[in-house]
Parts: C-alpha cells; structure tokens; sequence
C-alpha cells in the first residue's frame, strides 16, 4: 500500500503540531526566570546593606530597610506575576505554593523568631544558614517539577552553604549569603529565562516551517 | 517511505484536537480546562467532547474541584494514555 500524499501531509502536520504544543507547555512552565531573578538581586543587595549597616553602627536602620524590602518584593511580584501570566497549571501551583511557603517561613525567622525579637541582627548571623536550607529545599522541588536536573544541583549548593555559615557563623554571613545569592538565584534565573527564549525563538521557528 | 496502513493508527489520538489535549498533558503534570482551551484555540463545547472521548479511552484522568467558589477541572494523563501516545509518536515519526 502506497501512502497517500494527502496523509503524508497530514502525518507532516500532525508532527508539527505536537512540537509546537509540547514546546508551548514547557515553555509557559519557563516563565518565572524574572521572579527569581527580582528576588535573588533584591535579596542580595538586602543583604549587603544589611552587613555594612551592621558593621557600620547603623543597626537602628536595618529593621526598616527590611520591611522596605518585603513591601518592594510582594508588589514586584505582584506586577511581575501579572506580565508573565502564569499559567494556573499544576506545576505552577506547586512551585507558586512552595515558594510561598518559602516566604512565610522566611518572614517568621525574621520578624518574629528569637532572633528577631532579640534584635535580629545581635544574633541574626543565625538566620542566614537555615534561610540556606529552606532554599535548598525550594530548588529541589523545582528541579523536579521543572524536570532540569541542574535545578536540583543547585539545592545542594544551598545547603552546602547551608553547612559552611553554621561553621562559620558571624556578621560576615551576610556578604556570602549575598554572593549566594548571585551565584545560585540571579545565574540560575537568568539560565532559565534564556531557556525560555530558545524555546520561544524556537517554536517561532517551528511556526514559520 | 515505508508501506504502512494508516488504520493501525490510534484513532482515539489521530483526531486534532484529541492530538493536542494529549500532547499538552504529556508535557506537564496536569493541566485546568481553561489553560486547555487558550492552548488549543477551541470552544468549549468541542473541547469537552474530545476530553470525554479521551477520558473514556481511559487516557486522561479528570479532578474536579473548586476554586473560589467556582467548579475547575483538572486533566492528567494516565499512565496508558502516555504509552499509548509514545507509541502514536513512534508511528508517525516513522511515516514522517
């Protein structure tokens, strides 16, 4: 039996096709290189300030600046969340409501844990390795819905530096917890929001075929 | 191109928009009846005939939930639904 070209080229189409909706499903799961991105920079300067404000004698402003932040990061995401339209899938959700967890969890060690009602930052250096752990177990858990495997390498990072600063505690965590931050926030979130650019000028590619 | 008869091809799958449901979910976890619909540019009606037809082949799973107050639903493919279409997949890629 011979094909016919009619089904040959439906056979075509039919291959196209699937390209493009499986490319688009992934790529719109690709979205949030820009969240992570905002928060990783913002995070990082945060914490420099917060070091040299420490340093400084000027640990009467370190408080306020805190709060600055997290009003500057809820709205940033807000607005960021709403350019982007994520998309209200399951794999959304679950990295939404894990890094929501995150934030929350983040917020109590703050605001309202030991360390924050003794003054944080007198005993604060402690914060920074467990924030360390819980953002190991945020990447991990994005590795696996992401379904990237150097995603999940990155959670070991995280609680390597995790280990290093409960070794190494002192007012000096601030600055690594900054470089941290670059190295394996803003780098990772910039890998996958290139990620998601290839896919994009690639399904245009597809598309224009 | 190799003879191949074009009638051992999954129908349940062949037809375009059951096409796209499938190849969408193979690509995600799950997904809700409107990011469904936005992807695959169709009306609801056509959309809920294909996914029940998909559903009864036992290839997707439906949850049906509530969010703010508003009934969602939420479609997986099973475990048969991605073996059957890795096997489509294979098929056509041959023809291609």
């Amino acid at each position: 039996m011979k094909n016919a070209p009619a089904d040959r080229k439906t056979i075509e189409e039919n291959i196209l096709f699937i390209r493009k909706i499986m490319n688009d499903t992934k790529r719109a799961e690709l979205k949030s290189g820009p969240i992570i991105i905002f928060w990783g920079t913002l995070i990082a300067l945060a914490q420099g300030a917060t070091f040299f404000l420490l340093t400084g004698d000027y640990s009467d402003y370190i408080w306020p600046m805190w709060g600055i932040i997290a009003l500057i990061g809820a709205t940033g995401t807000f607005f960021l969340a709403r350019k982007i339209e994520l998309q209200n899938t399951f794999s959304e959700r679950v990295l939404s409501t894990t890094w929501l967890a995150f934030g929350i969890s983040a917020a109590v060690l703050l605001f309202l844990s030991p360390f924050g009602k003794s003054g944080v930052l007198d005993h604060g250096t402690g914060i920074n390795p467990i924030m360390c752990l819980l953002l190991g177990m945020a990447y991990r858990i994005m590795g696996i819905v992401y379904d990237r495997r150097w995603i999940s390498y990155i959670a070991y990072c995280w609680w390597a530096a995790a280990s290093i600063l409960f070794a190494f505690p002192g007012d000096h965590s601030f600055l690594v917890f900054a470089v941290c931050m670059i190295l394996f926030q803003v780098l990772p979130g910039l890998k996958i929001l290139g990620e998601y650019r290839k896919e994009l000028a690639s399904e245009k590619g597809v598309s224009n075929e | 191109m190799n003879n191949f008869d074009y009638n051992k091809l999954d129908e349940v799958i062949h037809a375009r928009i059951r096409l796209g449901i499938m190849a969408a979910l193979v690509s995600t976890l799950s997904m809700d009846f409107g990011r469904l619909k936005k992807q695959l540019e169709t009306t609801d009606g056509n959309l809920s005939v294909h996914l029940k037809k998909l559903e009864d082949a036992g290839y997707i799973h439906v949850k049906k939930s509530f969010v703010d107050n508003k009934p969602c639903s939420t479609y997986s493919v099973t475990g048969e639904g991605r073996e059957a279409f890795g096997k489509y997949v294979e098929q056509i890629s041959r023809l291609a």
